[in-house]
């Protein structure tokens, strides 16, 4: 092969993957809010919600495909060396087949292991925008909040930023996570100790607090036949008694309403304390009034 | 011409025998946490760094509430509630504190049940990835993660007047 068309390979190979790896890196700073959903998931790997995880699980598939290439060059090779019968062009035709296979498997591993003896973290690849503010330190949890609110997202479980952006909820999964987090503390068995009908039944429930009289009908519940004296209006459940915090603040501690139908109201309960549900039941809220079923949280952790 | 094909050979074996090593410990690295089923043994192994933690197998415990594989409440009492979950495969644990005559009493007694059920030591516990949040009715205190009382980097717990 001539020299020029040995740079003129090597030169084409060189851009290509330049555009497949820095053009996209590029696109995604330039874009931080960029929710990336490939279409057709990488063979061995799981569906990725971010694209650095995308890149990254491309790479090593790349990897596992020049391994594989790699033996099977080697094992043309060594049939052809052992067919050649002695012919000596043959010979040299399958040593080279050999020697190219283990220097492009050496070379790929090289650039990898080189990276990763210098510093590990020279192989993880990170967007400024992905969570990464939030701390990882085990048991020390969430310290800080993301998405421009002051409350702390959860950096695992179902109200962390990382599980949110693999639901409906992706598209806002920073100020989201700070909502969930507000709302049940990510407790998915969380029944309100406020939101209580006067028989001390709670009628909002898990992560997002869906209301079950009147936001639940996404999961499957009927709040007029679940609960009493409920019809559309807002005021068939005012407040039956008031308490007051600690800070002096007056706030209702039951509503007017009961529960009547008991069987139904735990099937409810059950199915909202299940996080993908409530999850699920949030989306349909989100979609009609974005942040506003939760303004009282949305307020406090300066979510907009 | 027949130490050449001895050096190739060689080559080949050692090949064959790194990609049989890394997918044989991948595999062992993969069902050391089992992440997909409800774990049936005794014990969970929890990956941490390079190390395992072994904690009990929560989702056996008599007091558990199985949702899902995800979610596990494995105590709910008035005032606190104790989950494990394993969202992302990644198992984690909360605990909820929702009330009591002295949120710190009542920290104390969630974290002596969660070390209690878990079968763990303080230092194990702070390895793993545990929350404490509050859920106090009628008090909106911004949401944030206190910790366990005993690891490093803890919060104190807001008083109530």
């Amino acid at each position: 092969m001539s020299t020029l068309k040995k740079v003129f390979i090597f030169s084409s190979l060189g851009l290509a993957l330049l555009f497949i790896f820095i053009f996209p890196l590029l696109i995604v700073s330039a874009a931080p809010n960029l929710n990336y959903a490939p279409m057709e998931t990488l063979p061995g790997f799981a569906k990725t919600a971010d694209f650095a995880t995308f890149i990254s699980n491309l790479y090593k598939f790349g990897i596992w495909t020049v391994g594989i290439c790699a033996l099977v060059m080697i094992v043309i090779g060594g049939y052809m060396y052992a067919a050649s019968g002695g012919n000596n062009a043959s010979m040299e035709k399958a040593k080279g087949f050999i020697t190219d296979a283990i220097v492009g498997l050496i070379l790929a591993l090289l650039a990898y292991l080189i990276l990763y003896i210098i510093n590990p973290e020279l192989v993880k690849i990170k967007m400024g925008t992905t969570p990464t503010t939030v701390s990882t330190t085990p048991g020390t949890g969430i310290p800080g909040g993301t998405g421009g609110g002051t409350c702390a997202a959860p950096t695992s479980g179902p109200c962390s930023v990382e599980n949110l952006k693999s639901t409906c909820l992706a598209s806002k999964a920073d100020g989201m996570a700070q909502i969930c987090a507000q709302e049940s503390g990510g407790n998915t068995s969380l029944e309100s100790g406020t939101d209580l009908c006067m028989d001390n039944n709670s009628f909002s429930i898990g992560l997002f607090q869906v209301n079950m009289i009147n936001s639940a009908s996404s999961a499957g519940c009927n709040g007029s036949a679940i609960f009493s004296g409920v019809g559309s209006s807002s005021s068939s459940y005012d407040c039956f008694d008031h308490k007051t915090n600690s800070k002096g603040v007056s706030y209702c501690a039951h509503r007017n309403c009961k529960v009547i139908d008991t069987a139904k109201y735990n099937e409810c309960k059950s199915k909202l304390m299940n996080g993908s549900a409530n999850i699920t039941a949030a989306c349909s809220l989100s979609s009609s009034g974005g942040y506003g079923p939760w303004s009282t949280s949305a307020k406090i952790c300066g979510v907009n | 011409m027949k130490k050449k094909a001895l050096i190739l050979s060689v080559i080949i074996i050692a090949l064959l025998l790194i990609l049989f090593l890394v997918l044989f410990f991948k595999n062992k690295q993969n069902s050391s946490v089992p992440t997909n089923t409800i774990p049936t043994s005794d014990k969970i192994l929890l990956p941490i760094g390079k190390d395992n933690v072994s904690v009990n197998n929560y989702y056996k415990e008599p007091s558990s509430v199985i949702i899902d594989e995800k979610d596990v409440v494995m105590e709910k009492n008035e005032n606190y509630d104790i989950l494990a979950y394993n969202y992302n495969n990644k198992r984690s644990f909360l605990i909820s504190i929702k009330g009591g005559d002295s949120l710190e009493a009542t920290r104390q007694l969630a974290e002596s049940a969660f070390l209690q059920k878990l079968g763990i030591t303080k230092e194990q516990a702070c390895l793993l990835n545990v929350s404490m949040t509050l859920v106090i009715p009628g008090e909106n205190f911004p949401a944030q993660d206190y910790g366990l009382s005993f690891c490093p980097n803890s919060k104190a717990l807001p008083l109530l007047k």
